[in-house]
C-alpha cells in the first residue's frame, strides 16, 4: 500500500520490513532441519515423477509390441530415436516437412508468443477494469460472455478470410483462444479482492492509480498467473490447429504432414516436442513471472 | 377346394415372380465403400447407384463419405478393415503400403482401378500470362496445393522430372497448403499466384474470372498419356477371401462406366447433385474430366513412372516398394 502521501518516514520503514520479510521467505534462512526436509521432499517428488513416467513408457512399449501395432502406436524407443535424430538433424529417413525442426518450432513459438502478448495486453487491463467497475462490467460482460462459447477453432475460417493465409491468421486465433482465460481470471481476481484491504488503502490516502498499482494488481496476480497458465496451454492447442489449416510452417504443419505420410513415429515426435516446448514455455514465462510477483510479494488469495 | 379364379391366378403369378427377387434382395451381399464426397471425381459410384448397377449385381453398398482432403482418413479406415473399397486421392495407398514394407510387413492394400487421367490443372492468376512454363519457373510464384503431399503436386513433380528433367526444389515457386475450397478466394484476393488442383476448382476459378487454365494434364500439357489421378483401392485380404464379391462390385462399376460413356451430357444433373456444384459449372468441368473407372497395366505402370517414382525420389515411398505387386492389383479388371 502506498502511504507515502501521508507519512513519508513510515513508508520507508514499511518498505524495509517488506524487503526483510521477502528475503526470509526466499528461503535462504532455513534451519538445517528445514533444508533437509526440503531436500527429502524434492527427492521424493523426483522419484515419484520418474516412476510415473517410467510406468507410462512401460505400458506404452508393452501395448505396442504385444499387440503388434507399431504402425499406429510406435514404441517409445523408436519415437525417442526419431526425436534425437530430428533434433540432431541426423534423419534416419528423408525429412519431408520443409525446413528443419528448429525453424518449425521457432515459427510456432513466435506465433504463440505474439498471440499471448497481444491477448495479455488486452485481457489483463480489461479484466481489471471490469472487475473493479460495475458500470464497465455491465457494458462489457454481455459481449464477452456472448463471444466466449465460440470455440477457438471456429474462428479459423473467419481468420483466413480476414487476414489471409499465414502468420496473422494463426496469431489471431491464438489471441482469441488466450484472451478468455486471461480475461476471466483477471476479472475474478480484481472482483474478489477483500474490500477491507481496498478500504484500508483508501484510508491511507491511496488514489485510483496507486490503488491499482499497489493493491488491485498485486492482489489479482495469483488469478492472472493461473489465467496465463491456462492460456498458454490453450495457445499451443490453437497453434497446432491453426497451423494445420492456415500455415506451411510450424510444428502443427509437421504434425499434419506426418499424418498424410502415415508416419506415426514422426507424428508422435511432433506431439512430444509440442509437450516439451509447451512445458518449457510455461515454466519460463509463468514460472518467472510467478517468482517475480506472487512469491516475492507473498500474495495470497483472501 | 378353393376355386381358381382370375384374381387368385394373378396373385399367385405375381408372388411367383416377386418371391425370388425378394429372396435375392434379402440376401444381397454387403460391400462397405468409402468415397470422397462431395467430389466430382468419384461420381461413378453415384451413377452405379442411380442406374441400379449395384442392385443388378445383387450388392448392397454401404457408403461412407469422406470430405475432400480426408483421403488419409478413408485409407486408414480401409486398412483397419472398416471398409472394403475406397475411392479418392491417389498417393495415400502406396504411402501406407510403403510404411508397412519398411517395417518388413506385407503391403495390406492394393490399387484396383483408376479414373480421371491427367486430372491436374495449373491455374494462374490473370495477371500472369506466360507463353511457356519456362518463363515462370524461376519466378517466386505462390502456388497453392491442398497439401505438400497432394496428388497434384506429385503429378506436377512427375511432369518436371520426366518432361523437364528438373527437380521441384530447383524451381523458385513457393508451394502453399490451402484447402481446395479456399483456392479460388485466395486467387481472387491476390494471396496466391496460382494453384495446382482438379475440377471443379479449375472451372470455378475460370468462371469467376479469378484465373486462367495454363496447363492441364488431360489435354497433354504435362506429357502424353497422363496417368489416373483418382484411384480405387481395396484390402488384399478382402480381394483374396471374397474374390467373387470384389469382382461383382467392380462389374457394377464397369456398368456405371458404360452408362456414363453413353451420354456424359445426360449425367450432368446427377454429377451436379453429387458434387454439390451448379450444373453449368459441372457441364464445363466435364469437358476436362473422365470419371469412368478402369485401369490397364500400361496406365498403372505410367502412374508409377510418373507419380510413384517422383514420390520415391522425394523419400515419400521406400525404394523397396515395387509397383507390382506392392501397389497395384489388376486382377479385378476385365481387360
Amino acid at each position: 500500500m502506498d502511504v507515502r502521501t501521508l507519512q513519508p518516514d513510515a513508508t520507508a520503514k514499511i518498505e524495509a520490513a517488506e524487503q526483510d520479510a521477502s528475503e526470509a521467505v526466499a528461503g535462504e534462512k532455513l534451519t538445517a532441519y528445514g533444508r533437509a526436509r526440503r531436500q527429502r521432499e524434492r527427492r521424493r517428488k523426483i522419484i515419484r515423477g520418474t516412476i510415473g513416467v517410467a510406468a507410462l513408457l512401460l505400458v506404452w512399449q508393452v501395448m505396442s509390441v504385444a499387440y503388434n501395432i507399431q504402425q499406429i502406436l510406435p514404441p517409445p524407443l523408436s519415437v525417442a530415436r526419431t526425436i534425437v535424430n530430428t533434433l540432431t538433424l541426423n534423419y534416419d529417413q528423408r525429412w519431408l516437412y520443409g525446413p528443419n525442426i528448429y525453424e518449425h518450432l521457432a515459427a510456432s513459438f513466435v506465433r504463440m508468443i505474439s498471440g499471448f502478448a497481444i491477448s495479455a495486453a488486452f485481457a489483463i487491463p480489461l479484466g481489471l477494469l471490469v472487475g473493479r467497475s460495475t458500470a464497465v462490467r455491465e457494458y462489457v460482460d454481455p459481449v464477452i460472455r456472448a463471444l466466449y462459447p465460440i470455440p477457438g477453432i471456429a474462428w479459423i475460417p473467419l481468420a483466413i478470410l480476414w487476414f489471409g493465409l499465414g502468420n496473422t491468421a494463426v496469431i489471431f486465433v491464438v489471441f482469441i483462444a488466450e484472451f478468455f482465460p486471461l480475461y476471466f481470471n483477471t476479472e475474478a481476481g480484481a472482483r474478489n479482492i477483500n474490500p477491507v484491504v481496498v478500504d484500508a488503502a483508501r484510508c491511507f490516502g491511496a488514489r485510483r492509480l496507486t490503488l491499482l498499482r499497489r493493491v488491485i494488481l498485486p492482489a489479482s496476480i495469483p488469478y492472472i498467473i493461473t489465467g496465463m497458465r491456462i492460456a498458454l496451454g490453450g495457445a499451443w492447442r490453437m497453434i497446432v490447429a491453426g497451423e494445420m489449416l492456415a500455415s506451411q510452417t510450424g510444428i502443427g504443419s509437421v504434425l499434419m504432414e506426418s499424418r498424410y505420410q502415415f508416419r506415426a513415429t514422426d507424428l508422435m515426435m511432433a506431439m512430444i516436442l509440442i509437450s516439451i516446448v509447451g512445458f518449457a514455455t510455461e515454466r519460463l514465462i509463468v514460472g518467472t513471472l510467478e517468482k517475480k510477483t506472487t512469491e516475492k510479494w507473498e500474495v495470497k488469495i483472501f | 377346394m378353393a376355386r381358381i379364379n382370375r384374381r387368385r391366378f394373378l396373385l399367385s403369378a405375381s408372388a411367383c415372380i416377386a418371391a425370388p427377387r425378394i429372396l435375392l434382395a434379402t440376401e444381397a451381399d454387403t460391400v462397405r465403400f468409402g468415397v470422397l464426397h462431395p467430389n466430382l471425381t468419384t461420381v461413378i459410384h453415384e451413377i452405379a447407384k442411380r442406374t441400379g448397377a449395384y442392385e443388378r449385381h445383387n450388392l448392397k453398398v454401404i457408403e461412407t463419405r469422406f470430405r475432400s482432403g480426408q483421403t488419409v482418413e478413408g485409407v486408414e479406415q480401409l486398412w483397419r478393415g472398416n471398409l472394403d473399397f475406397y475411392m479418392g486421392g491417389a498417393p495415400e495407398v502406396p504411402r501406407l503400403n510403403s510404411r508397412l514394407i519398411e517395417s518388413s510387413s506385407p503391403a495390406p492394400l492394393a490399387v484396383v482401378s483408376g479414373a480421371n487421367p491427367g486430372h491436374t490443372s495449373l491455374v494462374l492468376s490473370n495477371k500472369l500470362n506466360p507463353k511457356t512454363i519456362d518463363e515462370i519457373l524461376n519466378k517466386p510464384l505462390r502456388i497453392a496445393v491442398s497439401s505438400l503431399s497432394s496428388v497434384h503436386l506429385a503429378f506436377f513433380r512427375g511432369y518436371l522430372l520426366t518432361e523437364k528433367k528438373l527437380e521441384l526444389k530447383s524451381i523458385a515457386w513457393q508451394f502453399m497448403g490451402i484447402g481446395g475450397d479456399n483456392m479460388v478466394p485466395a486467387l481472387l484476393t491476390g494471396q496466391i499466384d496460382g494453384f495446382l488442383h482438379s475440377e471443379p476448382t479449375t472451372t470455378l476459378a475460370i468462371v469467376n474470372k479469378a484465373g486462367h487454365l495454363f496447363m492441364q494434364g488431360a489435354r497433354g500439357d504435362m506429357g502424353p498419356n497422363p496417368p489416373p489421378a483418382t484411384l480405387m483401392s481395396s484390402r488384399r485380404d478382402f480381394i483374396a477371401n471374397k474374390n467373387e464379391l470384389a469382382k461383382r462390385f467392380m462389374r457394377a462399376i464397369f456398368d456405371a462406366n458404360e452408362a456414363y460413356a453413353k451420354n456424359p451430357a445426360a449425367m450432368t444433373p446427377l454429377v451436379a447433385e453429387w458434387s454439390g456444384q451448379d450444373e453449368k459449372i459441372v457441364a464445363e468441368a466435364q469437358e476436362r474430366m473422365n470419371p469412368t473407372t478402369s485401369l490397364t497395366q500400361a496406365q498403372a505402370q505410367k502412374w508409377w513412372d510418373f507419380i510413384g517414382m517422383a514420390m520415391v525420389e522425394r523419400g515419400e515411398l521406400s525404394p523397396k516398394l515395387k509397383p507390382f505387386p506392392d501397389v497395384f492389383d489388376l486382377s479385378l479388371q476385365p481387360l
